[in-house]
């Protein structure tokens, strides 16, 4: 007997951006969104009579559509990671120098767009790409003094010269 | 803009700072609640230091570091982010002690290192021995506010023979500390927590 091999196609998902473009991405892929995840779940979407084109949309009235282009392409790249364990990860030692090649250069962008993605992979609960993002902003404070800091995000200095002093002498306690 | 990034965000990129970073990351009145708010995320282990220090027993060997502080200074950044916690506890003002401390802990290191130590005890702060002396004066006179304690240190188990040990010990005692510097053997440990186990910040 021949039985007919049943060619079955990637189950997708829809996700609609604030500004109203609609993307569609394999379930697989975008389960590494724990929001996402929990939506698709409480709301039967794993029902496989379904069709993608009845599909509601889900909508993620915080991401606009270039950064949940960003977003999913960084879930495409990392759909093969193992699972994280949160408990795991609490206990591991914290370190900045373990971002993934792939993920430097992807994250290599203008300040503007990282935050966006910060904010997009913390609304959609995407752990490793908050992680990696927060770390990218870790490495571009370390090593450069306060003045340095301030130049590269823009920041105001609103301390009184009283408090500047204060903090200086604090900063000199744990100085080498 | 940075600023704009919720707090929650911003304590996760400090995080993972090292503590001179965060340090010369308060650059701003945000920042500086920012990394105290970071600081207190950190406190479940601080906390668990602070009792094993109160229990007379610190070891920094990796195992019990606060997550912030591992890295290249990890000993020296934990016994600092430790003082601080244990000034905040003590509402001590939190700069107004010295750390003195022996940055690393390097068997070999410590034998090309030792005349020098004893030449010259300001190179305390960065002679790199097998010990660990984790601003010891200041321990000190945190544990013996009830009189409990004359002296105060200690932090890892060490490899280094007596003789070795007792010359670092005479070269501290030199500095004006009253410290002694043990090896801490499980008896020992045993011994010094019990002295102390009952000190409390009252």
């Amino acid at each position: 007997f021949l039985f007919p091999i049943k060619m079955t196609s990637p189950r997708m998902i829809k996700l609609t951006s604030n500004d109203d473009k609609t993307f569609e991405v394999e379930r697989d892929v975008i389960k590494q969104s724990v929001t996402v995840n929990t939506l698709i779940t409480d709301l039967n979407m794993d029902d496989e009579d379904v069709s993608v084109e009845n599909q509601m949309a889900i909508p993620l009235p915080n991401v606009d559509a270039a950064t949940l282009e960003m977003v999913i392409t960084w879930c495409k790249q990392h759909r093969e990671d193992p699972p994280r364990n949160e408990e795991e990860e609490e206990k591991k030692e914290k370190r900045t120098d373990d971002i993934p090649e792939w993920d430097k250069t992807f994250l290599d962008v203008e300040q503007s767009v990282l935050f966006a993605l910060i904010l997009a992979a913390n609304y959609m609960d995407i752990k490793g790409l908050l992680d990696n993002c927060c770390k990218t902003v870790a490495n571009m404070i370390k090593g450069k003094t306060p003045d340095e800091i301030r130049k590269h995000f823009n920041i105001k200095n609103d301390f009184t010269p009283e408090e500047e002093e204060q903090i200086r002498k604090e900063n000199a306690w744990c100085e080498d | 803009n940075i600023l704009d990034l919720p707090d929650k965000i911003l304590i996760m990129i400090f995080d993972n700072l090292g503590l001179q970073d965060r340090g010369n990351a308060r650059v701003c009145k945000k920042f500086c609640e920012i990394e105290e708010k970071s600081e207190e995320s950190q406190s479940k282990t601080m906390d668990q230091l602070v009792i094993k220090v109160t229990q007379g027993l610190i070891r920094f060997d990796g195992s019990n570091m606060p997550k912030a502080c591992v890295g290249e200074k990890y000993t020296y950044e934990c016994a600092i982010l430790l003082m601080k916690r244990l000034a905040r506890i003590f509402t001590i003002d939190s700069i107004s002690f010295e750390v003195i401390l022996v940055k690393q802990f390097i068997d070999a290191s410590f034998f090309q290192h030792k005349n020098t130590l004893s030449k010259n005890n300001d190179c305390l702060q960065t002679c790199p021995t097998p010990l660990t002396i984790i601003n010891y004066e200041f321990l000190r006179s945190i544990l013996a506010k009830n009189n409990r304690l004359s002296a105060i240190m200690i932090c890892v188990r060490m490899t280094i023979d007596s003789e070795e040990l007792k010359e670092l010990r005479t070269a501290a005692m030199n500095r004006g500390a009253t410290v002694m510097l043990e090896d801490i053997s499980d008896a020992a440990v045993k011994e010094f927590a019990q002295s102390v186990m009952d000190i409390s910040p009252d």
